[in-house]
């Protein structure tokens, strides 16, 4: 079994939760109050170490081994890149640790200095961000998935009922078929999905009558639960996320790849972190056996320039 | 540096007070009740009920918000319920904030409030019993006073933490600029926007301020219950 890196620890955009020092200070506040005075100084001195080291101990996190390829990769591109892991290992490649969130929080991460070895972002503006910095070795990068943007309703709910459209073009009544339900999104303020789902509804004119009636989400499968689960009128995702529960929710139409910028994937070699292991890695990404299983979930693989 | 506030940034703020005063509100009956059970009643499955109350500071908050997606949202048993007899949804809504966050904050509450009424006492209770009030008079006149400062930390406490809720609050309802964006899940955005570092330490600093206000206000009343109980 692969070691993980999942998004929940490398997803720091929650504030760290104190929960821990809070319940020993305050247990040993009640333990405490049932002592002497002079035991009491023992006591809270004790509590106050246990308290700092539980503090201390997340950020103290276990190193990765030499040998772990570190991938931070966008959350749509979650079970392809699981796959082609653990098919990496089996071609006898270094162990690889992938780690999946929004685009936006492991650009921001990287910035920061987290170790990851190679960033595949759903998102060209974010790689652009990077490479801004020099956070990325400029002549790693290539574009290496392409992917179509759907909109999605839960299965049998109201807007399900329309038949299916190939195109969604100006005149799709979205808003009417919301009917005071929601929209769920990836926040378009930063997570690509909702950047390409606010494009297409910008084009084609359907922005104003639905921005009052959005559900935005952390991320791209954030939004596609809530679509799943039925707690929304409809969603916007990839392609490939409506693919992966196709029994739960409807595609109802796919938007018109010129309605959006092209939904372009880069991958890229972090900065510093060029070495033998990492680039036999980054190769494998962008051969045809990982082309494969990226078509196979339903994202169309750029060929390498000659 | 602009000191005026945008709109986004008054929505948060507005909407931060709204729920965690909502969140506290609502929760201070329930939390009472249940401090007052755990403090002074024996009974099967104590022990559970305790560790149930623990479970929101224990679970990481986004399990918390995906089990009230789970129960409370339109199709989740208790959400459905809801719907259909009163007609209110909290899927997405304020509400649905306040909800998550009074949860959240639900065990500080108790916890703050159960230590107050283990340390009355009983004595002074019996008292008043034989003096020929009712347990009902008793708990108003003389129990109610006497752990009025540990309702009033229980409130600080559960206000603080739904001030910062942040994981149950985005899981549940997600992030609705105006409906649901407190402070916390408006300063998530504008941090995983990259270039947007002034926005954030703006957002940094009203949350800062907000916090100090309230402990503030805390202290001065908390200061007068000292006194009226002294006098």
């Amino acid at each position: 079994m692969p070691a993980r890196a999942n998004a929940a620890i490398v997803d720091r955009g929650q504030p760290w939760d104190g929960m821990p020092t809070i319940i020993i200070l305050d247990a040993a506040h009640r333990v405490a109050a049932r002592y002497p005075a002079r035991r009491r100084r023992w006591l809270a001195a004790a509590a106050l170490v246990l308290a700092l080291v539980l503090a201390v101990a997340p950020v103290a996190a276990r190193p990765a081994r030499a040998a772990d390829v570190l991938i931070f990769a966008a959350a749509s591109t979650a079970n392809a890149i699981t796959e082609i892991c653990r098919l990496a290992e089996r071609e006898g490649l270094s162990r690889i640790a992938p780690a999946f969130a929004s685009s936006s929080a492991l650009a921001k991460q990287i910035d920061n200095g987290a170790p990851a070895d190679i960033f595949i972002s759903a998102n060209v503006r974010w790689m652009d961000f990077l490479e801004r910095k020099n956070a990325i070795d400029r002549g790693s990068r290539r574009d290496l998935l392409r992917n179509a943007l759907v909109l999605i309703a839960p299965k049998g709910g109201g807007l399900a009922k329309l038949p299916a459209v190939v195109a969604i073009g100006r005149g799709f009544p979205l808003a009417a078929r919301l009917a005071g339900g929601r929209l769920a999104i990836g926040d378009p303020a930063h997570v690509p999905a909702g950047i390409y789902g606010k494009q297409a509804l910008v084009s084609l004119g359907l922005w104003p009558s639905v921005a009052g009636r959005l559900a935005p989400t952390a991320n791209v499968r954030a939004a596609l639960t809530l679509v799943e689960r039925g707690e929304v009128e409809a969603g916007i995702v990839y392609a490939t996320d409506a693919a992966i529960v196709a029994g739960k929710v409807t595609v109802i139409g796919a938007f018109p790849a010129g309605s959006h910028e092209p939904i372009i994937y880069p991958a890229a070699i972090v900065a510093g972190r060029d070495r033998e292991a990492v680039r036999q890695v980054f190769a494998f990404l962008a051969s045809a056996k990982a082309a494969a299983v990226f078509a196979r979930h339903g994202f169309a693989p750029i060929a390498a320039k000659p | 540096m602009n000191l005026s506030l945008t709109p986004i940034e008054i929505a948060a703020l507005a909407l931060s007070i709204k729920v965690a005063v909502a969140a506290v509100v609502v929760s201070l009956p329930f939390g009472i009740a249940v401090a007052w059970l755990l403090a002074r009643r024996e009974f099967p499955g104590k022990t559970l009920l305790d560790g149930l109350v623990h479970l929101p500071l224990i679970v990481p908050p986004v399990v918390v918000g995906y089990l009230l997606l789970v129960l409370l949202g339109r199709k989740g048993p208790l959400g459905a319920w809801l719907f259909d007899v009163f007609g209110v949804t909290v899927a997405f809504t304020w509400k649905g904030a306040a909800v998550a966050s009074g949860i959240m904050a639900f065990p500080l509450i108790v916890r703050a409030i159960r230590l107050s009424i283990e340390s009355v006492d009983r004595g002074l209770e019996a008292a008043a019993r034989t003096l020929g009030a009712g347990p009902v008079t008793v708990f108003v006149t003389i129990t109610l006073p006497l752990i009025a400062p540990g309702i009033l930390t229980g409130m600080i406490l559960g206000f603080a933490r739904s001030l910062g809720e942040f994981g149950a609050t985005i899981t549940f309802v997600s992030n609705i600029p105006g409906e649901t964006q407190t402070l916390p899940l408006a300063l998530y955005s504008v941090v995983q926007t990259p270039d947007a570092d002034a926005a954030a330490m703006r957002l940094v600093v009203i949350s800062v301020v907000l916090a100090l206000a309230a402990l503030l206000a805390s202290e001065v009343v908390a200061r007068r219950v000292r006194q009226r109980l002294r006098g």
